[in-house]
Parts: C-alpha cells; structure tokens; sequence
C-alpha cells in the first residue's frame, strides 16, 4: 500500500445474486445498491458489460463492496455449484428429501467440467482440483445428484 | 474499567398491538418523558437513571398525537399501557445497582426495537404476538449481571453479543419476480450524486434541478428517471465527445439504445438538423421525449421507437439514411445488430460504437471492420468506443 492512495471507508457489503446481463435498475438490485446511494446505472451497466460472455439468465454471484464516498467496487463470482449441477443432471429443483431420493444423476465428467470453472473463482485459488471435484460432489450430495461414472 | 463493549438484548413476549414504527434511542426519548407523565406515575419507585429508561420504552414513539392520527380508532393510551405491563424495570429493587451505575454514568446507549410479524392490522382491534425487544450497549465487566437482572425483571430472554463498532448486519432480500418500479416512489437519483458534468469544452450536462454552471456554454439539461445515460459514465462521455468532433451541423442521427436521450439530444444541441432514437425499453422511451421537451425540442427533431428486444420487427427506417450513427449499448447486442447499424448510415456515414470493455474491443472491431473503413479506437477508464466510416 503505497503512502499516496488513500485508503477508503467501508460503508456496506452487499452480497447479490443477478443474472448475467441483465441488471436492471429495479428490484431486487434498484433498493439493495440504491440505499446506500450508489449509482446504480453505472453498476448494471458495468455488471451487463462484464458478463456479456456469459449466457443471459445464468445466476451470478456479485460482491458490492459500497465505500462511504458512494463509489463503489463489485467482483463477480461464478454461479453456485447448484445451480451448475442442476443444469448437468437437467433437472430444476433439487430433491425435497435429498439423501433419500434422487433427483438426478450426473457424471464425473460433469464434476471435472465445473471443477474446472470453479477453479477460476477467487475464493477456490488454493484449492487443488481434486479438492474442487470433492467439495462439488459433497454439494450433489446435499441436494440429492447421484454421482456415477458413466450414464448408461 | 473501560472494556470491551456488549450488547445486552432482552426480549419479551408481548401480546399488544402491532406497531411497525421503531422505538428511539434514549437520548430522544428524555425530551419525551414528560409527554408521557401517566406511565411515569407507576415507575415512581424506580431510580432516576432506571426510570429514564422506563419512560424510553413507554415511550416508543415520537408523539402519541402522531400515533392517533397514524392508527385512528386509536388506543395509545392501552398501547402504551400494555408496554407498561411488561416493562422490565417495575420492581423495587435496588440491588439493580450495577445497571444503576452503569446507566447513571451515561455510558450506555439503548435502543428498543419491536418487531413484529404481522404489519398493517387493524391496530384498535387485533392483538397480534410481538416481540418488544431493546438493544443495550454497555461495557463488558457489567453486561452479566445486567443480564440477570433483567431476566429478574422479566424478561423472556437476553443474550449478550460482541458488539463491533462497524457491523455489517445482513439483510436479506429477496427478489418477488421482475417488477416494474414506480419511479415515483423510489428516488432514483440522489440530488448530491448527479451534478453538472462538462464532458468536452463548452458542453456540459446539467441535471434539470440544476442551474447550470455555464450560461453561455451548450447546456443539455437531463431528468434521465430509470433510464441509463447521465453524463456521468465512460462510455457516454466518450460519445459526446466522439459527437462533439464529428458533428459539422444539419446531420440526420440515429441513435441506437438511447436510454435517456443524452447523445441525440447533445446532437441535436451541438446542431444536429434531426435525431431518431430506438430502445428496447419503454421506460427509455418515455424519458427521452421528455428530455427532449426539457430541452425545448419538439417531436419532430426527435423520434424515439421502441424496439422489440429480439432482433424481429426492426424500426421503420430506410437503409443508408443518416449522416451520423451511435451506438451505446453492450458487446452481445453490438454484435448481433452489426448489420442493421452499419446499413442504416449512409456511405461514408460515421458510425461510433461503445458499452464494450477494453478486453471486448478486439471482437467489436473484427466485427464492424467488415462494415466500416478507418475505425479508430477511443479508450477512457476501462471503456472503449470504436468508430469508423461506412464503406462505400
């Protein structure tokens, strides 16, 4: 940290989940960002320009860090693991009883694709790829996605 | 004996009636204590500090006049008396001492909050269970044994939390479905955020409450609503001043994703002859016209379409029409519609396009060079715009 920036005071950290490309000034994202007075064109703006290669509708995790001088900084995670799993078993709701019935059935090859997005998030830099895989095939557990080699 | 700060939250089951308003913090609440002398009467045997802070939670609102007028058939009075009843300070003792000094050095801060789960009742008649919950910041050493005392008192339960000076509380919200915001109620935009800009010299955009700073510069006086284009961002600076430069005056323009209006109404001011502008959302629409009569443009200089947001149904506009195309939209759309905003420019038409991210311009320019001769590449803060001439 050099001696010249100035270090900025955290106002709030919001925590969204909006689907890539499409930002839009209304709720949910138009009261969770405006009433910290930030300015929320320039963040769907910047949220639907950032994401523009990803296809619309997939549910993006977004960070706002909203300092106290209203600017604000975002990053963009990857979707939830859920939501990637639910889309490989082409299922849309996860089991009520997950563990005891099964939703959907899904290969290790699924596992290794989305270890492989994962592994581009920030918060999975450490972790090895195995470790990914492991931690992704825990949450098809959760929600009931059987995990097998191959479909037949 | 300065340790670290606590919160003490006690909670009791109320039955009385929903209040969605939220109780003050104590220093308010003293200047209401005489206002409510009749709760007062009952908590005579209190200590002084103890009462004040009593009457703070009789005293959950600003005035009992403002609750009448706010609930009618109004029951302040058993309202409040119904709080009194369950107040955790009605006892007579005074081994209570630890709050007493606490309270008495003044070094605690209370805040008394209800929450309810039903709002929006009838308040005279239906008695809905509520929680009367109050916040108490105290130091450390004396949290214990303020808590047993207010279990003593009657409360249904205290926790005692780690209070940080900054905490972050979170929130949830939840989406109910896409929903269409009444920009009455909502105040999009913050008076103090949106301020005159001037994008290039001589040209500024001033927001319609403003006065603007120049008289005798072209001013562009803009009410944007939910619509995108302020003056403030990147990409939009980078087309006015691209508008700026290429406008020689008497130009036909199309402006494709007006949103507020901004680049055709700068056009128009900078000496443009007309402007047609197209989006895809009807909020855009119906901010550009009225930006346009703000600024003493009438229809006929400036038509706005609404565009269907698939790619069927284009505007009824003539190939090779206008002078001068822009285009402020993102990567995915520029990319799709590269025929149908390069056909609408006339040969050797300019044509500028922007909303696309350093990182996205290379596909942009691959794209549009089919199209256009000459494209440049402007960049501002992360942001880029490529423009060129249509080819011939």
């Amino acid at each position: 940290m050099s001696k010249g920036v100035k270090e900025k005071q955290i106002g709030a950290l919001i925590r969204l989940v909006v689907n890539a490309g499409q930002a839009k000034p209304a709720p949910p994202v138009g009261p969770a960002l405006g009433q910290h007075r930030l300015n929320l064109m320039a963040f769907c703006k910047d949220f639907n320009a950032r994401t523009q290669n990803i296809k619309p509708e997939v549910p993006m995790s977004v960070t706002v860090i909203a300092y106290k001088d209203n600017t604000f900084d975002f990053t963009i995670k990857s979707p939830s693991t859920s939501y990637f799993l639910k889309k490989a078993a082409g299922i849309q709701l996860g089991a009520s009883r997950a563990a005891h019935e099964t939703a959907g059935v899904v290969t290790v090859k699924h596992i290794y694709e989305i270890a492989k997005i994962k592994q581009s998030d920030p918060d999975c830099q450490y972790m090895s790829l195995e470790a990914i895989c492991k931690s992704i095939m825990g949450t098809a557990r959760s929600i009931g996605i059987e995990v097998r080699r191959t479909l037949d | 004996m300065q340790s670290s700060w606590k919160f003490v939250r006690c909670t009791s089951a109320v039955s009385f009636f929903c209040s969605p308003l939220n109780f003050l913090a104590v220093s308010t609440a003293l200047t209401n204590i005489n206002a409510y002398s009749h709760c007062a009467s009952s908590t005579k045997h209190l200590n002084p500090p103890l009462r004040c802070i009593a009457a703070s939670l009789h005293s959950p609102l600003p005035s009992s006049n403002a609750l009448s007028s706010a609930f009618p058939g109004s029951s302040a009075t058993s309202f409040l008396a119904n709080i009194q009843a369950t107040s955790f300070f009605l006892a007579e003792k005074s081994d209570t001492l630890n709050a007493h000094s606490v309270l008495s050095s003044g070094s605690t801060e209370i805040e008394a909050a209800s929450e309810d789960r039903k709002q929006g009742q009838n308040f005279a008649e239906e008695r809905g269970a509520s929680m009367l919950s109050v916040r108490i910041n105290v130091t450390g050493d004396i949290a214990d044994s303020l808590a047993e005392s207010l279990m003593c008192f009657g409360a249904s339960s205290c926790s005692i939390e780690e209070a940080t000076v900054d905490e972050f509380q979170e929130k949830e919200m939840f989406s109910t479905g896409p929903s269409t915001w009444e920009g009455q109620t909502c105040q999009l935009w913050d008076q103090d955020v949106f301020r005159p800009v001037e994008v290039a010299s001589g040209l500024w955009i001033v927001p319609r409450w403003c006065v603007p700073p120049d008289p005798a510069a072209i001013n562009v006086m803009l009410d944007p609503g939910l619509a995108f284009g302020t003056g403030d961002h990147p990409t939009t600076r980078l087309c006015l001043r691209w508008l700026h430069q290429n406008i020689k005056g008497g130009e036909h323009i199309l402006d494709y994703g007006t949103g507020s209006g901004i680049l055709s109404i700068t056009a128009l001011k900078i000496g443009a002859r007309k402007a047609a502008g197209v989006d895809i959302d009807p909020m855009a629409i119906s901010s550009a016209q009225a930006n346009a009569l703000i600024n003493n443009l009438d229809s006929c200089k400036l038509q706005v379409f609404l565009a269907a947001s698939n790619e069927d149904n284009p505007p009824p506009f003539e190939r090779f029409k206008f002078d001068i195309v822009v285009a402020n939209i993102l990567m995915l759309p520029l990319l799709q519609l590269v025929e149908r905003i390069t056909n609408y420019a006339k040969p050797g038409g300019r044509v500028a396009v922007s909303g696309i991210v350093t990182d996205q311009v290379d596909k942009v320019v691959a794209s549009y060079s089919v199209h256009l001769e000459n494209v440049h590449v402007w960049e501002d803060d992360g942001w880029a715009c490529v423009s060129g001439t249509r080819k011939v």
